[in-house]
């Protein structure tokens, strides 16, 4: 077997649905969900006691915000469109 | 078919979002307050409406956080968000209502502005996380496992950090010409949101259980109600300021948001539980087990024979 067609195999095999981060998502919703509470919980947080860190005009709250719903987008994209391709 | 979404995209949202903040800054926002004198009447009115909102989130994350436990686990990340959503916009609007009381003093009758400036960037920032959501929350409900709604919801999240990232440099300049500028360049965004949006909700109509029906159609009524106020409200400072800064455009602004934001976050979610909660409902009936997200057959797409 080449290494070519190695690769193109384990390519096929490792589907986004086996990926370990997706199972792991998947299997624990209810504590992804509360981590990205306490993500957001913690912004807050950092803008009530040290908003002078945050720069002019919250930018670097508005990229902390950008970055928690990333993630929570991601959340919701992972179990929401799960099996997907099954359905289809 | 799916899609592709590269990095590439994700780091033009990014710059979108520096982009607007870096020109915001430029153009030495005016200090509204520092011109402004409000009547008791409108001083009273935005602080009222500033109360009333930070409750109706409050309200609303409590609600979210108990009545999930009625819902099918399929169902329960969507009122996760929701909950999100009206938390970090009640810590928001506190945080605005707080501005607003240290930015204005009764003077002689009069509320004057102080020397501290009313801080509008907090809306921006809440947008920023929360609108996203909104828009994904719906999709994760109505249109569950299509590949349509999974390249949907990357497509609308990037379209509304967009939207935002462009609005706000127009929301804290004082020049009509400058607002008017940025708000047309963030309605294109903003359109398509809400296009894709109705078009997409219109669609999955036909696919849900006959009661889901009737309230996705509300859905879209509110969604239309709710999102086509905040252009309005955008232009209110226009309409009533006559070219400059005004205490009507001001107050108009404010209480126009907050009425937007109440409707866009508390109303949206609660119906999207209340769709949830039919959709359980049907799904029990039909035999489908609670952890699976592949829908109904009632639900499944039709596709061509």
């Amino acid at each position: 077997m080449t290494r070519t067609e190695t690769r193109t195999e384990i390519r096929t095999e490792i589907t986004p649905e086996a990926r370990p981060l997706f199972i792991l998502v998947r299997r624990h919703q209810g504590l992804v969900a509360l981590g990205l509470m306490l993500i957001a919980a913690s912004a807050m947080a950092l803008d009530f006691f040290r908003s002078d860190l945050l720069g002019p005009h919250l930018i670097g709250l508005r990229l902390i915000y950008a970055g928690i719903a990333l993630l929570t987008i991601t959340y919701i994209w992972i179990v929401s469109t799960q099996d997907a391709e099954r359905a289809a | 078919m799916r899609q592709p979404f590269t990095p590439f995209t994700w780091i033009l949202a990014t710059l979108a979002v520096l982009l607007g903040t870096a020109l915001a800054q430029s153009q030495n926002a005016p200090v509204e307050a520092a011109k402004l004198s409000l009547s008791s009447g409108q001083f009273g009115l935005v602080y009222q409406m500033f109360s009333i909102t930070i409750a109706a989130m409050g309200a609303g994350f409590l609600f979210f956080v108990l009545a999930q436990g009625n819902l099918s686990p399929k169902y329960r990340p969507a009122m996760v968000v929701s909950a999100l959503v009206v938390a970090i916009a009640c810590y928001h609007y506190f945080r605005i209502f707080n501005s607003w009381n240290e930015s204005y003093a009764l003077t002689a009758g009069a509320y004057v502005a102080t020397a501290v400036p009313f801080n509008d960037a907090y809306r921006y920032a809440d947008w920023i996380l929360t609108v996203p959501l909104l828009l994904v929350e719906a999709v994760a409900v109505l249109a569950l496992a299509t590949n349509v709604a999974s390249g949907m919801i990357w497509r609308l999240a990037l379209a509304a950090f967009v939207m935002i990232a462009t609005g706000y440099p127009g929301e804290i300049s004082g020049d009509t010409t400058t607002r008017l500028i940025w708000g047309t360049i963030s309605t294109i965004p903003f359109i398509y949101i809400v296009y894709t949006l109705f078009v997409e909700l219109g669609k999955s109509i036909d696919r849900q259980p006959p009661r889901v029906q009737v309230l996705t159609r509300n859905l879209r009524l509110l969604l239309f109600a709710s999102w086509g106020f905040y252009p309005i409200a955008y232009l209110l400072p226009v309409f009533l300021g006559g070219g400059g800064l005004s205490a009507s455009g001001v107050v108009g602004l404010q209480v126009g948001y907050s009425i937007a934001d109440i409707l866009a976050k508390v109303g949206f979610g609660t119906l999207i539980y209340f769709i949830a909660l039919e959709k359980t409902a049907h799904d029990r009936s039909m035999g489908v087990t609670e952890d699976s997200t592949t829908p109904p057959a009632t639900e499944l797409p039709t596709r061509p024979v």
